[in-house]
Formats: structure tokens, C-alpha cells, sequence
């Protein structure tokens, strides 16, 4: 099946096959492997994209239900050689331990200020229950969100 | 793991859509969110020939609107737009907070309304929400669109009452603004922390946990809360009446919305009463006897289910395994928990003439670990006699459980099964070779090459006909080779990753000019000299 669509930007269009999960089109086929599968059941969020960004768990996305659409990776989210207030705040806070959740956890991050630009802890918590951190890094991911709100704030 | 192979075809329209359904070229599945029907398709519990995506339908069925006392919800509404939307919040607030719980905020961006009420999962939120509210399903077909109440649209777990060809388009939910509700949750999904904790000295199970935007007090701050073993107690009291509620519940829809006369409104009973109906189906007693008696491998009742040969019980921790249809172990119970369901299950070996013949023996442990990662625990064996059981373990181990296939005598004396409650433990012990080496679909002039390359490896090599994807386990591999230069080979390989054996071991495609093939780990040149080979091999396999 002939496939177009946006990833980081740049316009894309591959033959797959109607298989193909979002997650292994984006490293298998695209080539960017900072998207992360973990479980692969849909569970642990360390696949997370934006899909027209907002944050899905591309593991349970056909690369085909893309079609027309923008994908984000983690590479897209800032430039080549900047970073992304969120991911600033993550290297700040400390909010990474093994970092293999954090793609997920990052974009996941991006997603819930896209909604709710000034959220609470408590919201925080709950914005980020779909992505498991196997470090159980947890209060610093939560410490680094809250910042990165703050630091948009301002 | 990766879904098996499908045809893909868009609809624009829910005319288009249902034309689709209709066509031919094998059995069709409606593709929306994808949520329900992909970890199905990934775990190939079901390998439809098309899938339909809806997809593209959404500006017709995505809408929310109030029609007269009702609101109408589009089939690819998501959990999320249903959670957010100020109209489902004001005339069906219970709908709202219900679809607030669904998975996590990624899974309610793409799950849908449609996709949620066809899968009829017992364990979902909007099937039990949408029996209580006593919601209509409105379903399109190639005769038109026919309207079912949700009491006669889920027919059992899995099933609806929508015939092949048919697609939900909306669902009508009264609207009950001002209605006085409650919406509660009950998981039997172990939610981390220890399965027990201690209560007031007595220890029960800590896997139930309730949430939900109203909580019930649990009692006083230091008071132990009353057992549940105890009839009299208000918990049970409740629970009794809840029960006989929801009994009734499945009897009468309608009761669901009775009026109440203090609140002078219509009132939302809770849905747990609505699930309950729907999941009991099939009791306890009935899916026990299905087990036992008729060799049933999926029954489904209040609090045990089986998969295959186990019966799961209490949630996870407590089981049963048929090892052939006459022997059984049953995990003892330590603690003992509040139901009776061992005692059941003890009483229907009993009455099948099975009666226990010890507590373990040697070859349970891995059996049990590979069967159902439950190694490290004390088990009853039922059967007619202790040689029957003895011989059924065996059979069991040398047919069904990975590591002692390869090798026949390697179950050999007790000690060398002295398990360590992990298979590379129980390999070592077994003194199997260290390192097995599979080659699917390579030349054999190839395969002898690499074969005198790892003398301190075994190396067995097969063809494709002789070794499908789901069979390597048996061999134990370390690593796979896989031709891959043709499509039955990349098949081979996307395959080998959804079968138990194939997930978690690399597996290296042979190539003519090209990157490794999907699923595989790394490509080999295929016209390259074996010596080439030796190094990525090297780095692929354990030390």
C-alpha cells in the first residue's frame, strides 16, 4: 500500500505493508529509532508519538492509519542541535534514569501542556498514567513537567 | 509482535463501508481506532482476511448531539472527546466520567466509542455504562439500519448481536441530566505493590482495587473493617444485596432508570450491577465443570476463567492446570482465600473418580513456570492414580515444554531437575549444549561451513517446510538464520517475532544487497564468504 505522510516535517512516501505498525514504520522503514517499543501491547507508552500532535502509542497504530496525517518523533520535536523546553526541563530536573522511557515520557509531556498548559501535580500524574518508568523515576519526571510549565509561563 | 497479513481497504463513506463489508475476498473486520481489534491482531487471537478502516468516516460518525430526550454519540467519538465534551458532561455525566477511566490519555485519543461497544469486552467501561443507562446501538447494514437496545446487542463476551457485513454507526444514550449517579470500578488485574496486606489480622487478597470519581468510605480510620467471611457483616450484607440487584438488572433493563422518589429524578443505579449480569453469563460452578468434565478450553464466569488448559481463579495467583484430560495440579492455596472455588474444583475431581495423589512432585515446577510463570509454589496433583500422573508429567514436559524437547533422557534423575525457576537454569542443569544455532532456508552447503566454524555451538538446520515459525521453540535456538533473499523468507522472519519462541532472540536475515529485512536484527550478505559471517554471528550470541 502506497503511504503518504509527514514525519518531523518532511514529506514521506514509502510502499508497506498494511501490517506495518506506526512504530516499526518509524524505525524500520523511516530510520529513527528514538521511538522505542517496549511492551508492545500498548501498556508502557515508551513507543509514544504525535500523531497531528497529539501523543499515541504508535505500537497500536498501523503505519497505514497514518496516511495524511503529521507524525513527531522525539527527533522532531526540537532542531538538530537545540532542544525542546520539555526535554530542558527533563536534563534540569533530572528526569531520566536509564532514559527508556523518556522518549515516550517527553512526548507524552508535550502532549498533555498542548491541552492543559498550567497543570497541577495531580494532573501531571494523571496526564502521564499511560507511560511506565521501569527506573520508577517517576517524582523527577513529574518535578521536570511542572518546570517546563513554569518555565512557559514566564 | 506483528499482526498476521491482511488486505487493507479505506472506506470515505458508511455506504462505501458497508460495500466493502459486503465484497468479497474473505472475512472483513472494521478497523476504527484500532485499539480492541490490533492487540487481538498482534496476539492472533484474530486474523481477519481484510480489515475496512472507518477511519476516513469521521465527519460523519463522529459527531455528539442531543436528539429530542436523547444523545447521539457517532460511532468514532473517541474516549477522549466523549471524556471532554461539555455536552456528554451535562446531560450524561456518568458517560463522561466512565470514558475518563478508559485506559491511558494516548489510548483514549485513538480508542472510539464504536470500536469499544463492538469489541463487548466485559472488563470495558462503555458496554457496562451503556447497559445501565439502557443505551440503543444503532447498526447499518446492507438492508438498512436497525436500532437494539444494549441488552440484546452484547450476546456474550466478544460477541454482539451484529451480523457479519453490519457496522455500528451511533449509539442513542438517554439523556439523564440531574440524575444522581455513581460510577465504580472493580480490577482483578494485580495493580503492583504485594497481592496481600494485612487487615485487622486476617489477610486478604489486595488485588481488587476501586477508583472512580466517587469513593465509598472504607470504614474508620483504625478500625479493622468487618471480614468478609462473615455473613452478618455490612460488607457482605451489601454485597449479597448488590448481587441480587444486579440479578434483577439482567432481568429488567428498564430498572436501571426507576425513579426515585425522595430525589423526585431519575436515577442511575451503579453498572457494576449492569456487569455483573453480563459477565455471569456463565457462573463459577459451570466453567469448574466445563474444565473438568468437558475439556473445555474458554469459559468464562464471575471470578475464574479458563485459557486453554488453565484455570485462572481469583485473578492471577491461584490456578489450575489440566496436564491431560484425567490428571490436574491445583495451586495450593496459601493463604486460604474467602471462596470456596478450590473446594468446588476438589469436589468435581472427586466425582470424576480423580482423587490426590500428593503435594508436587519434580517435574511440576517446570511445567508450571513455562505454563504459567507460577514456579516457585506448592502444588496438588489430582489423579486416577500417582503412575498416571507421573506419565502424563512426562508426556507433558517432552511434548510442550521447550527445554527438555531437544535432547529425549535429558529429563534424567531428580537432581538434574532440580529447578532454579528460570529456563537458562534449567537448561544448564539439563546439560544441554550451551548455544544452539538455527538456520531456516539456508543452503546446507552453507549451514556444514558454519558448522565447522562453531565447534562449541550446535548447529541445526532446517527448511522452510520442515520448520513453520511457531515450531523453533523446541529446538531451543540462540540465534536464527533466515533466508531472506525471497518473500517467503521475509515472511518467515516477521512471523518468527509473533511466536513465543521468536520474540526475545535475535534473528539475523540472509540478503543480496539490502539492510536487514523487517523483524530481523541484521542482514547477512549471502554472496559474502562464510568468514564474513563469523564476526556479526560472534556478536549475536551469548558469551
Amino acid at each position: 500500500v502506497k503511504l503518504r505522510l509527514q514525519v518531523n516535517g518532511a514529506a514521506r512516501a514509502d510502499d508497506v505493508e498494511p501490517r506495518l505498525l506506526l512504530a516499526d514504520y518509524l524505525r524500520d522503514v523511516v530510520g529513527l529509532t528514538g521511538t522505542l517499543v517496549g511492551c508492545d501491547t500498548s501498556s508502557c507508552g515508551a513507543c509514544t508519538v504525535l500523531l497531528e500532535g497529539r501523543a499515541v502509542k504508535s505500537c497500536t497504530v498501523l503505519a497505514v492509519q497514518a496516511e495524511g496525517r503529521s507524525v513527531t518523533t522525539i527527533e522532531g520535536l526540537a532542531g538538530p542541535d537545540r532542544l525542546h523546553p520539555v526535554q530542558e526541563a527533563f536534563r534540569a530536573c533530572h528526569g531520566l534514569q536509564c532514559g527508556f522511557c523518556t522518549p515516550g515520557m517527553v512526548l507524552a509531556a508535550v502532549s498533555l501542556l498542548a491541552e492543559c498548559p498550567q497543570p497541577t501535580e495531580a494532573e501531571v500524574r494523571r496526564g502521564l498514567e499511560g507511560n511506565l518508568c521501569r527506573c520508577t523515576g517517576y517524582h523527577n519526571i513529574v518535578r521536570a513537567v511542572l518546570a517546563a510549565a513554569a518555565a512557559s509561563a514566564r | 509482535v506483528i499482526p498476521a497479513a491482511f488486505a487493507y481497504q479505506r472506506a470515505g463513506s458508511v455506504a462505501e463501508a458497508l460495500a466493502l463489508l459486503e465484497a468479497p475476498g474473505g472475512d472483513a473486520a472494521v478497523l476504527a481506532g484500532g485499539h480492541s481489534l490490533l492487540p487481538m491482531m498482534k496476539l492472533r487471537r484474530t486474523r481477519p482476511a481484510r480489515l475496512v478502516d472507518i477511519g476516513p468516516c469521521a465527519g460523519e460518525l463522529g459527531g455528539i448531539a442531543v436528539e429530542g430526550s436523547e444523545v447521539v454519540i457517532g460511532a468514532l467519538v473517541t474516549h477522549h472527546a466523549l471524556a471532554t465534551s461539555p455536552l456528554v458532561a451535562g446531560q450524561v455525566p456518568i458517560l463522561a466520567a466512565a470514558a475518563a477511566l478508559v485506559g491511558d490519555p494516548q489510548v483514549r485519543r485513538r480508542g472510539t466509542v464504536g470500536g469499544s461497544l463492538s469489541h463487548a469486552d466485559p472488563a470495558a467501561d462503555l458496554p457496562g455504562v451503556a447497559l445501565a443507562l439502557g443505551a440503543t446501538v444503532v447498526v447499518a447494514g446492507p438492508a438498512g439500519r436497525r436500532r437494539v437496545p444494549a441488552a440484546e446487542f452484547f450476546v456474550a463476551r466478544n460477541r454482539t448481536a451484529m451480523a457479519p457485513g453490519e457496522l455500528l454507526v451511533e449509539v442513542r444514550v438517554p439523556a439523564v441530566a440531574g440524575a444522581r449517579w455513581s460510577y465504580q470500578r472493580l480490577t482483578r488485574r494485580p495493580v503492583g505493590g504485594p497481592r496481600h496486606r494485612r487487615h485487622g489480622g486476617r489477610v486478604r487478597p489486595a488485588g481488587c482495587r476501586r477508583h472512580g470519581p466517587t469513593r465509598r468510605p472504607q470504614g474508620q480510620p483504625g478500625v479493622p473493617p468487618p471480614s468478609r467471611r462473615s455473613p452478618d457483616s455490612p460488607g457482605a450484607r451489601r454485597s449479597a444485596a448488590l448481587r441480587a440487584r444486579a440479578r434483577q438488572a439482567g432481568r429488567t433493563a428498564s430498572m436501571m432508570r426507576s425513579r426515585d422518589p425522595r430525589a423526585g429524578r431519575r436515577t442511575c443505579r451503579v453498572p457494576v450491577a449492569a456487569g455483573a449480569r453480563y459477565v455471569d453469563a456463565v457462573n463459577d460452578r459451570e466453567v469448574i465443570d466445563a474444565f473438568v468434565n468437558q475439556e473445555s478450553r474458554a469459559a468464562f464466569g464471575a471470578t475464574v476463567h479458563v485459557e486453554a488448559d488453565v484455570l485462572i481463579l481469583d485473578g492471577w495467583w491461584h490456578a489450575i492446570l489440566r496436564i491431560s484430560p484425567d490428571v490436574f495440579v491445583m495451586r495450593n492455596e496459601t493463604p486460604p482465600s474467602t471462596t470456596t472455588l478450590l473446594d468446588d474444583a476438589a469436589a468435581a475431581f472427586t466425582d470424576r473418580g480423580l482423587q490426590c495423589v500428593g503435594e508436587d512432585h519434580p517435574l511440576i515446577q517446570p511445567i508450571t513456570y513455562t505454563a504459567i510463570s507460577l514456579g516457585a509454589a506448592s502444588w496438588t496433583v489430582w489423579a486416577t492414580d500417582a503412575a498416571t500422573a507421573d506419565a502424563a508429567f512426562r508426556v507433558k514436559l517432552t511434548t510442550e515444554t521447550e527445554f527438555v524437547a531437544a535432547e529425549p533422557g535429558v529429563l534424567g534423575t531428580e537432581s538434574a531437575l532440580g529447578f532454579s525457576a528460570e529456563l537458562g537454569g534449567a537448561r544448564r542443569l539439563s546439560g544441554l549444549p550451551s548455544s544452539v544455532i538455527l538456520t531456516v532456508g539456508v543452503e546446507t552447503a552453507r549451514a556444514d561451513e558454519l558448522a565447522l566454524q562453531f565447534p562449541d555451538c550446535r548447529l541445526e538446520s532446517r527448511s522452510f517446510e520442515e520448520m513453520p515459525p511457531e515450531a523453533c521453540g523446541a529446538l531451543i535456538p540462540n540465534l536464527i538464520i533466515v533466508d531472506a533473499t525471497d518473500q517467503v523468507g521475509r515472511d518467515w522472519a516477521m512471523e518468527v517475532r509473533a511466536s513465543a519462541c521468536g520474540r526475545f532472540l535475535p534473528v539475523l536475515g540472509v540478503v543480496r544487497d539490502g539492510g536487514p529485512p523487517l523483524g530481523t536484527d541484521g542482514a547477512l550478505e549471502a554472496d559474502a564468504p562464510v568468514d564474513a559471517w563469523i564476526e556479526p554471528l560472534r556478536a549475536m550470541l551469548p558469551a
